[in-house]
């Protein structure tokens, strides 16, 4: 090692490097429907002692440069509703992030458990639906236990096996995950490079997990917006928005934030996350789906 | 013979039933015999003779069941046994007798097992069934007939030993003829003329003349493997040991065939009689010593009662069920893990501790049109009817269809609304919600070719629904304002 980088920690020019490279690759990738490298899994090892670190792109520079490694760890997630908000759009942003995970690995398969009371009181998940969001039903399995400890239960199995790359389970109301439990499930999941995801009514009082997510709905404002310009009766719904805040971060990257607060939407065409001002709802198709983009 | 749980109570006991008009006595204990109860007697015969005669009212679907278990339990000394209903169990024991030391021996053995689980049996061993069926009731005790003496024994017999119906043993009684050796002087043709050929059949099936196979209860299952022990196994561990063995022997035979089973059985079968099956599903064919263990020491984990051993457990058998053609597949030299067949070993791991119907796979019904039978949940272990959706359209959009959906919609209370378009403002679970946005309506009609009952439920028109907060519905509006009712409203579905 020379003289001249002793002035920059070695590690954080290797981020930078690598951020830039990832920055670039991002840029000539278009949104191609089909799987591109921008969105294939980041693998990228950053060396931190002997332990190596990569994950899954959001999509989103502006996320996933909040990480080390330029994507969202493998690892345990956890995902609440905003307080006193419903639970639904945590689940849905669970299995964004499961959509995301399995769209990167091309072999990879889901598992989603749900207590049987969490499904009468929140419904069933519905294959097409799931379908809609990118999400390929026939490389999913839905298990629905009948105690709520069994929900953990069977994470535990799943994220153990290594036969999953994304896992989600949903607690029921009260149901908390333990520190010993979410290290555990931690440790499963990275060394299956897989992702482990809990959707908890509340956030859980001490954990391993990588990242906690607050999740909240967040209306279709450029609908609105659009249809007021437009002098429309009545806007019509833009793609499904979130609200995502980001309260834990246990792999910040060197200058990105610890926590942080977006408004995305998510499209389930390209499986991923966006700005929601970068499209607005009347647009019907993007550079992307032309073939000459396709063959780039 | 009848399970006796308050013999020991003191006063006689009997069975009654409704026969026709009256209540009559369908069986009586030994007590109640003595005081001169039989069964047939009408209720209020049997109350006049012995007033405190205690009555229970027969089930025979309940002895029916008794006497599966207990022939399930018999299964120890010969897999080819019949139940003869309503009463009987009948065991094939043609060269199997030495293997539990002899005729006497193996008879002995019986009689202990059927009292101590707290049965009375009449039992008799002998060269043809319907020998053997005579003997067990005309004696009391173990009868072991001697071989060819068959003539000789009937002989001295009452004809209700060959199995006749009521009216043929009137005749019989008429006709003067009380035992069956009576019937050696008599011309055969005379005989088959007057009373039917069936007095004739049931007598040379008796004496071995005509052939009356044995219409075994189960079928051998062929996949079968089985070990007895010599002392009984009670700990977890060693059942899962011995399971595993018996996993390497059935699976040996398996391979031979090209097989592998989608359904396995085990059978505990305890000291005292009982025998327990656990069955595991698979979602492919197995056949690995290891595979099957790991089922069932799901199965064992999942059994709330635990493994009731008791005293122990002398005898396991596993049994393949629905096998399918298992290839062995080539070991992959890069490294790679097949993701498919983990996936799947892991959802037969948690179908078995959880119950097959706990891990479901989505599947879709193309032919019908609701949204909730259109696409729906099947059990991962069964190959069901639905088929697994292929890779379907996606949206950049605002998706067409929920992510969660309620079953059954639940009605909500539209506040405001414009006749033939969304609702303005509705009422669920008690909060009242705005709407902002609204895409609709989409028109899904019934199908009406499945009858007047799915007909007239009327179309339905579905609205996706956005709210102030951003949470979104999939609500449908049933029935046409022409209709005499108004049309009510439903929330289905919830988006992300």
């Amino acid at each position: 090692m020379d003289d001249g980088s002793l002035a920059e920690d070695p590690l954080d020019h290797l981020r930078r490097q690598i951020g830039a490279l990832e920055r670039t690759r991002r840029a000539t990738a278009g949104p191609d429907r089909r799987l591109k490298a921008d969105w294939r899994m980041a693998e990228v090892a950053v060396q931190e002692g002997v332990q190596a670190i990569s994950g899954v792109s959001l999509g989103l520079g502006r996320i996933d440069s909040c990480f080390q490694g330029g994507g969202l760890p493998f690892g345990l997630h956890e995902a609440t509703p905003a307080d006193g908000a419903a639970p639904a759009p945590a689940m849905g942003f669970a299995l964004m992030l499961m959509a995301r995970t399995l769209a990167a690995r091309r072999e990879g398969r889901g598992l989603i458990v749900q207590s049987a009371g969490a499904e009468r009181e929140g419904g069933g998940l519905y294959g097409p639906g799931l379908a809609a969001l990118g999400l390929d039903p026939a490389r999913l399995a839905l298990v629905r236990v009948r105690r709520p400890a069994e929900v953990l239960q069977v994470l535990d199995e799943a994220l153990r096996s290594g036969a999953v790359a994304a896992a989600v389970a949903e607690l029921e109301t009260g149901e908390q995950i333990s520190l010993a439990a979410s290290q555990r499930f931690n440790f499963w999941a990275q060394s299956h490079d897989s992702m482990g995801i809990v959707v908890a009514l509340q956030p859980s009082g001490n954990s391993a997990a990588m990242t906690r997510w607050q999740v909240a709905a967040a209306p279709s404002e450029g609908a609105v917006a659009f249809a007021r310009r437009r002098g429309l009766r009545r806007p019509r719904l833009g793609a499904p928005g979130l609200e995502l805040v980001l309260r834990r971060n246990r792999r910040s990257a060197a200058g990105g934030g610890l926590s942080g607060r977006w408004i995305v939407e998510w499209d389930g065409e390209d499986c991923g996350f966006r700005t929601p001002e970068a499209l607005p709802a009347s647009v019907a198709g993007t550079a992307g789906h032309r073939p000459d983009a396709a063959v780039a | 013979m009848r399970r006796s749980p308050e013999a020991d109570a003191g006063s006689a006991l009997a069975l009654v039933a409704r026969s026709g008009g009256a209540l009559r006595l369908t069986a009586v204990d030994a007590r109640a015999e003595a005081e001169g109860l039989h069964p047939g007697l009408s209720l209020a015969d049997a109350r006049a003779r012995c007033p405190e005669v205690r009555l229970l009212e027969a089930d025979p679907a309940a002895d029916g069941r008794a006497l599966a278990r207990l022939a399930e339990a018999c299964r120890r000394y010969t897999p080819a046994l019949a139940v003869d209903v309503p009463d009987g169990i009948v065991l094939d024991m043609t060269g199997g007798a030495h293997l539990f030391g002899g005729e006497a021996a193996l008879m002995a053995d019986l009689r202990a097992r059927v009292t101590g689980a707290g049965f009375a049996p009449r039992m008799a061993m002998a060269d043809t069934p319907g020998l053997a069926w005579a003997l067990a009731r005309a004696h009391d005790g173990d009868f072991v007939a001697p071989v060819g003496a068959g003539a000789e024994l009937l002989a001295a017999l009452g004809f209700e030993a060959l199995r006749l119906a009521p009216d043929q043993l009137a005749l019989l009684r008429r006709l003067g003829l009380r035992r069956i050796g009576q019937l050696a002087t008599l011309p055969r043709a005379a005989l088959a003329r007057r009373l039917g050929r069936t007095l004739l059949d049931r007598l040379d099936e008796a004496l071995g003349l005509r052939a009356s196979p044995l219409v075994t209860a189960l079928e051998v299952p062929p996949w079968r493997a089985e070990r007895r022990l010599m002392d009984p196994i009670w700990l977890e561990d060693h059942v899962l040991a011995v399971i595993g063995d018996l996993a390497a022997d059935l699976g040996t035979r398996l391979e031979t065939a090209g097989l592998g089973a989608r359904r396995l059985v085990l059978e505990l079968c305890r000291v005292d009689g009982a025998v327990r099956r656990l069955q595991v599903a698979t979602s492919r064919p197995v056949r690995d010593r290891e595979a099957v263990t790991a089922l069932f020491r799901e199965r064992l984990a999942g059994l709330n009662e635990g493994l009731e051993a008791d005293f122990g457990f002398d005898q396991l058998r596993l049994t393949g069920l629905l096998l399918q053609p298992l290839v062995p597949r080539a070991m992959q030299l890069s490294g790679e893990t097949d993701g498919a067949a983990d996936f799947a070993a892991l959802a037969d791991r948690l179908a078995a501790r959880l119950g097959p119907d706990a891990v479901r796979r989505f599947t879709e019904h193309p032919e019908r049109r609701l949204p909730e039978e259109g696409a729906t949940l099947e059990p991962y272990v069964r190959g069901g009817a639905g088929a697994v959706p292929a890779e379907a359209a996606r949206y950049a959009g605002a998706p067409l269809r929920p992510l969660r959906l309620l079953q059954p919609p639940q009605p909500i209370e539209v506040l405001a609304e414009l006749p033939d378009g969304p609702p303005e403002r509705f009422r669920w679970r008690r909060v009242a919600r705005r709407v902002v946005c609204a895409e609709g309506p989409e028109r899904i009609e019934p199908e009406w070719w499945r009858g007047p009952a799915v007909a007239d439920a009327g179309p339905r028109d579905y609205y996706r629904l956005e709210d102030e907060k951003g949470f979104r519905y999939w609500v449908f509006r049933q029935g046409l304002y022409t209709d005499a009712t108004p049309p009510r409203w439903y929330v289905q579905g919830l988006f992300a």
